[in-house]
Order: structure tokens, then C-alpha cells, then sequence
């Protein structure tokens, strides 16, 4: 077997982003200029958990500028990477920009290439390879992003990892990333036992997931309150991605507010 | 002005090429190995074999490959090439994202570069069959990295050979001779025939 003619034809059928392609080390900056130790590395919220036709992913609306200020109450920090792929992330906007992007050409790549979508666990691998390349060979603290990859492959499971900034995963029924961690995964946590039996209905798991975003916007200086801006939801089923329509998660929202207020 | 070529003159690289295709052919239709598809409504044989042992490889139910060569040495390398797309695609992404389609393109390009490559004097005679179960079609890649998909169709009889080029006729009719329905020792039976009359040392199937 010759080696050269190998790795041409390994390169030719393997599709590689633009981001890796050629050497990495080669973009190495020669005078890194580590980030302040303070510096604010996620303001938002943003969750996925199973319910009983697939995986739903929710997240607030806010980009934080600093620490007071407010860049915009519209933005959406769930995206779709396939037919039946979601990505959620946390971080940075341009690294999180550049996530997106690379992992949105790769899905398409593969699956106009072969005639196959990548597999969760594939997709879940190749982030985590770029996460890693890009932390030891361009800048020792690698990209700002934390991320929640889900949705549905042949494998006929419906899976969400948690993928961290330094290349770690982990496979779970939920999980939180983000400032507001800490408030939603005390909600989720207080129904984890409906999540891990799968029992929740569509309605039951929007409603669990406004709540856990509410939790989190009242509580934390960087997620947005449901009041203010309307979360974004998204689900993946084994018919494929959908956006929940927002009037409908705002109806819901309202409905969940005039309770409280009843109950005093 | 450009001056006629005299003929019988040397065409240069094109006749290393030509000669370098039709030597590997040559070897491949010496050799007795072969791998096969039948497919009918109610049952499909799938079996290898001749004077050395096709390699059988699979990706759980994605599909299945059979590889085949001139030689031992050669369908040792067909295993290789195998081992090797599968290493990278789990390594890039995930052991399930190995598909016939990735395994299809990744040999067919090798074997494209290996004929058109001008430091080895000889090519390599290896051939593959492709068995897509997702997808109902089966595969063929020429030794010349040439492909032809084709599917498999509900209620018809199909059949799909590499290989057995010396004695391909006759076998073929020998294969429709099968019975429709899958039975062991029917097949049993028909390998050691097969083995009597061919004279073949290996005889696999897959039931």
C-alpha cells in the first residue's frame, strides 16, 4: 500500500472544514494575549432535555456586551445543523459564529458527499476534535464556546451531549449551559425523573423549559427575562427539525406569569 | 506545423497506462476468486470464493463488502485499504458513519490513483462488491476504479458478480440453478460442488 497515494485518497473522500484544513500549528500566534482573568465568559441560558417524541432545546435572547450592558434581546443561540441536528452554544459571538459555521458545512458536506446525515456521535466527535486542535495549536485557552449537540440519527436514539470548550463531552437527558446554569438545572433537576422516563408531552417539556429560562432571567444578570424577550424553542422528532412558533411560547409564558401572580 | 506521428510508434505514458491496466486485467481473469449477490424474492445468497480466501468486512447493518484479487498478497491489501477508511472515519467522526458511500469513494479514488500513478510499474487487481441494506443496492468497484451502482428490487431476481472471469458463463447458469428458498444444507451442498467442478480451494457463504 503506498502511503502517499493513501492519504490523497483518504483526504479526497474524508470532507474537512476550512477552519482545519493544512497544518494548525502553522496559525499558532507567536504573542498570545491571554483574555483578562475577569473577563465575562457566558451570559445566557440555554437548555435541552428529552421528552416523549424527541429532544427539545430552549434558549433566552439576550447578548450581553460587558458586564451592564445589553446588545440585543433577539438573538438566537440554537441552531440547526441538519434535518435532524441541533446545536445550542454559550460563549463568545464571533467563536460561537465560527462553531456554527463549520459544524453547518461539515453536516452538509457529509450528507451531499454520501448520501447519509452524519451521526450525532459523529458530529459530536468532529466539535470536540476542533475544540481541542484549536486550544494546543493556535491559543493555549481554545475558543469560548460551550455547547449542547443533539437530535436523531440511524442509530434510531435520540441523544444530546454537552460539549465542553476544552473538547470534553458528555451524554445525559439534560443539560444547562451558560450563566444561569445553576437556576435551570434547578428545575430541570426538581423533574429529571419525567425526563429520564421520556413521559413529558410537547406542551409539558415548552412549559419546563420557560420555567427553567424564567428561573434563570430572574435570578441571573445574563440571561434574559421571559417578560422582556420570549425564548427561542426547537425540537428535533423523528420527523425532523421544528421551530416552536413564538407566539404560542409566548401565550404560554404569559399564561405561567398570570398564574404566579394568582398564587400570589 | 505539427508533424504526423509515424505509426507503431511508442504513445508514450498512455501506453505505460494501457499496458499497466490490461496486465492487472490479465492477472484478475487468471485468478479464480470470486464474490457474489444473488438476490431473489425470498432469498438472498451472498458467498465467496476460489483458489484463496476473499476477505468479508461489514459495518453492522450499514452494509457489507466483499473484496477480491489476483493474489493473496492483494486481497490482504484490499483488507488494508478497509481497515484504513475505517480508522479515519471513526477518527473524524463516529464507526457509524462508515457507509458504503464513504467506503465506495475512498477505494474508488485509491484505485484511480494507483492505476494513473507512474512510478509503479504494476497496478493493483483488486475488485469489491458493496451490499447497501440501508439503501437496497449493491456496489461494484473495478480493479480500474471504475463503479456501477445498482439496486435491488422487490419481487425481481438480480445478480451481482466480481470475479470468475475465466469460467463467468457457465457459473452464472449454475448459480440460477439455485433453489429460491434459503435452506443450509441445500447450500452446503451446491459449495461442494461448486469446489468439485471449478476446482476451487475456498467456497464461503453467507445465509
Amino acid at each position: 500500500m503506498k502511503n502517499e497515494l493513501l492519504q490523497r485518497a483518504l483526504q479526497s473522500t474524508i470532507p474537512k472544514s476550512k477552519y482545519l484544513e493544512g497544518n494548525l500549528s502553522q496559525h499558532r500566534l507567536a504573542n498570545p494575549q491571554k483574555p483578562e482573568d475577569k473577563r465575562m465568559h457566558s451570559g445566557t441560558t440555554v437548555l435541552a432535555l428529552h421528552y416523549s417524541d424527541g429532544v427539545l432545546f430552549a434558549a433566552d435572547r439576550k447578548t450581553s456586551n460587558g458586564y451592564l450592558g445589553i446588545l440585543s434581546v433577539e438573538s438566537i443561540k440554537i441552531h440547526p445543523l441538519s434535518n435532524y441536528s441541533i446545536i445550542g452554544c454559550a460563549g463568545t459571538v464571533s467563536d460561537i459564529q465560527m462553531v456554527v459555521a463549520t459544524m453547518q458545512e461539515i453536516n452538509g458536506g457529509f450528507s451531499s458527499r454520501f448520501g447519509y446525515q452524519l451521526s450525532i456521535n459523529g458530529q459530536v466527535n468532529y466539535l470536540s476534535n476542533l475544540l481541542r486542535d484549536f486550544r494546543f495549536y493556535v491559543i493555549p485557552w481554545g475558543l469560548e464556546v460551550d455547547t449542547i449537540v443533539g437530535g436523531f440519527d440511524l442509530s434510531g436514539e435520540f441523544q444530546i451531549y454537552q460539549v465542553w470548550m476544552d473538547g470534553g463531552r458528555r451524554k445525559a437527558d439534560y443539560h444547562v449551559i451558560g450563566s444561569g446554569t445553576d437556576h435551570a438545572n434547578a428545575v430541570l433537576k426538581a423533574n429529571k425523573s419525567l425526563i429520564h422516563q421520556r413521559t413529558l408531552s410537547l406542551s409539558g417539556a415548552v412549559k419546563l423549559a420557560i420555567q427553567a429560562i424564567k428561573m434563570a432571567g430572574e435570578s441571573d444578570n445574563g440571561t434574559s427575562d421571559i417578560r422582556i424577550a420570549t425564548p427561542s424553542i426547537a425540537v428535533v422528532t423523528e420527523n425532523g427539525y421544528r421551530e416552536i412558533n413564538t407566539r404560542l411560547i409566548e401565550r404560554m409564558a404569559a399564561i405561567m406569569l398570570r398564574k404566579e401572580r394568582h398564587n400570589g | 506545423m505539427v508533424k504526423a506521428r509515424k505509426s507503431k510508434e511508442s504513445l508514450g505514458p498512455l501506453e505505460e497506462f494501457y499496458l499497466k491496466k490490461l496486465e492487472a486485467e490479465e492477472r484478475l481473469a487468471a485468478s479464480k476468486v470470486f464474490a457474489v449477490i444473488f438476490d431473489t424474492p425470498n432469498a438472498r445468497y451472498l458467498f465467496v470464493g476460489g483458489n484463496e480466501t476473499p476477505v468479508l468486512f461489514s459495518n453492522k447493518n450499514n452494509f457489507g463488502c466483499a473484496g477480491i484479487g489476483a493474489s493473496l498478497a492483494e486481497i490482504m491489501q484490499s483488507e488494508n485499504l478497509f481497515t484504513e477508511i475505517n480508522s479515519s472515519i471513526s477518527a473524524a467522526f463516529s464507526p457509524a458513519d462508515l457507509h458504503s458511500t464513504v467506503v465506495t469513494q475512498f477505494l474508488s479514488s485509491y484505485l484511480k490513483m494507483d492505476i494513473e500513478d507512474i512510478t509503479s510499474p504494476i497496478a493493483l487487481a483488486i475488485e469489491f462488491l458493496v451490499l447497501d441494506s440501508i439503501k437496497s443496492t449493491v456496489t461494484e468497484i473495478r480493479f480500474d476504479g471504475s463503479v456501477e451502482i445498482n439496486e435491488l428490487e422487490d419481487g425481481k431476481e438480480k445478480l451481482f458478480i466480481v470475479g470468475a472471469y475465466g469460467f463467468r458463463e457457465e457459473f452464472e447458469k449454475d448459480i440460477k440453478k439455485l433453489p429460491r428458498e434459503l435452506d443450509g444444507s441445500k447450500m452446503t451442498e451446491f459449495a461442494e460442488s461448486m469446489k468439485k467442478k471449478y476446482k476451487l480451494k475456498y467456497f464461503t457463504f453467507v445465509l
